[in-house]
């Protein structure tokens, strides 16, 4: 069940922990690891009612753990802000869009990320951080507001 | 935020939901696999990332050195170190070497030497969540050894302590390196003599020195180490001091 289901959803997780944590390379160890753990533990998850939350909290924890351990030297580069600036690799994008989000409060950051790149709905969403759909679809647009007040030209 | 205002808000934010808008998102082509169907998975999946050839490379790089620049032992070391903590990750990868081994002594505990005889060595890294262990066990003419290194612990031979905490440091200076490829390797011990080249399919990287030589191929299209050898020349001709013979994980 669950290799079938990691199967499934692979681009959607990978897509999720490349913009966390800026590369591939780190995206598909953590997924990875996730996967390997969830086998060693398979007679536990065949009691999960929801796995996509429960992949996603995992992946969640791996992401923000693999930051604390790897540190990021953050672009001070003026294009990583400026909201016109099209990026033209990876990379660049990923390092922009996590200084955006960055810039937003702690408690939208995920709500965004999964929202955007996991494209999961209000309702998927508060299943995986456990909250209320209506708390989910408020702290989403809180980070939003949040930044565009950031930003005189918006 | 009255939440009925939030239905049309998108609007308003066009602008910033675009930027965060990924179009450059990359795919992967990872499988998940169950590890009892698995024969050879990791090759393919854990190696067949940069950072796998980089890890791979530098512990290669490692244990060059250590074969043919024993004055880099510090170098080496710390070469070691750099690629088993970004292997942390992977769960368990054998490889197979031969290796010329003179007994240890507690300064070197793995003690390469053109005068000692050409012996089978296996290096078994075990990676757990934040822990690595690399375990060396070889057999020379004064029996047989085993050499345990764990990341951010202690180092034993045949049980006993040899060497303290491992220095660690080096993994914050030198992080953006494992993350830049192969050609970025040249950095980590600081030597021009290093020449890495991309050929066909296969990435080689060749150290040659008045001393010795070192030689890896691996592949560009799956990551796989497909062979790593050192030689001493401080006797004139080259003395075959390490080859690999296999590489499994699991």
């Amino acid at each position: 069940m669950v290799t079938q289901w990691m199967e499934e959803h692979k681009q959607s997780l990978f897509r999720y922990a490349c913009y966390h944590v800026g590369n591939t390379t780190d995206a598909e160890d953590i997924l990875q690891d996730i996967y390997l753990r969830m086998l060693e533990k398979s007679a536990d998850t065949s009691t999960i009612t929801n796995l996509q939350a429960y992949v996603y909290r995992a992946l969640i924890n791996a992401c923000l753990s693999h930051r604390r351990q790897v540190g990021h030297i953050p672009l001070s580069s003026d294009e990583v802000m400026d909201l016109d600036y099209e990026p033209t690799s990876f990379e660049d994008e990923a390092e922009r869009i996590r200084q955006l989000i960055e810039n937003m409060p702690e408690k939208s950051r995920e709500i965004v990320r999964l929202k955007t790149y996991a494209s999961m709905t209000f309702d998927a969403i508060a299943d995986v951080m456990r909250i209320s759909p209506t708390t989910a679809k408020r702290r989403y647009y809180e980070g939003l507001e949040y930044l565009r007040s950031k930003y005189d030209d918006l | 935020m009255n939440l009925s205002d939030l239905d049309n808000h998108d609007d308003r934010y066009t602008k910033l939901i675009n930027a965060l808008e990924p179009r450059h998102a990359p795919e992967t082509s990872m499988r998940f696999t169950p590890p009892a169907l698995q024969r050879r998975r990791s090759f393919f999946s854990l190696l067949g990332r940069i950072s796998r050839i980089a890890a791979v490379l530098i512990v290669g790089i490692g244990i060059g050195l250590c074969v043919v620049r024993p004055d880099y032992a510090i170098a080496a070391r710390k070469v070691l170190e750099l690629g088993l903590e970004k292997i942390r990750t992977s769960r368990e990868c054998s490889i197979d070497l031969n290796a010329r081994m003179l007994p240890p002594t507690a300064k070197r505990p793995l003690n390469m030497s053109p005068n000692g005889d050409l012996v089978p060595v296996r290096m078994t890294y075990r990676s757990k969540i934040g822990k690595t262990e690399l375990q060396i066990d070889w057999q020379d003419r004064s029996g047989s050894h085993s050499l345990e290194i764990n990341s951010g612990e202690k180092v034993r031979l045949d049980g006993n302590i040899v060497e303290e905490e491992m220095p660690s440091q080096a993994f914050n200076d030198l992080s953006d390196i494992l993350f830049s490829g192969a050609e970025s390797m040249k950095k980590v011990i600081g030597d021009k003599k290093i020449k890495v080249t991309k050929s066909n399919d296969n990435i080689m990287l060749d150290l040659v020195d008045k001393n010795g030589e070192f030689h890896a191929v691996f592949s560009d299209r799956s990551g796989r180490l497909i062979s790593l050898k050192g030689y001493d020349k401080s006797g004139g001709t080259p003395l075959l001091m390490v080859e690999t013979t296999s590489i499994t994980y699991n």
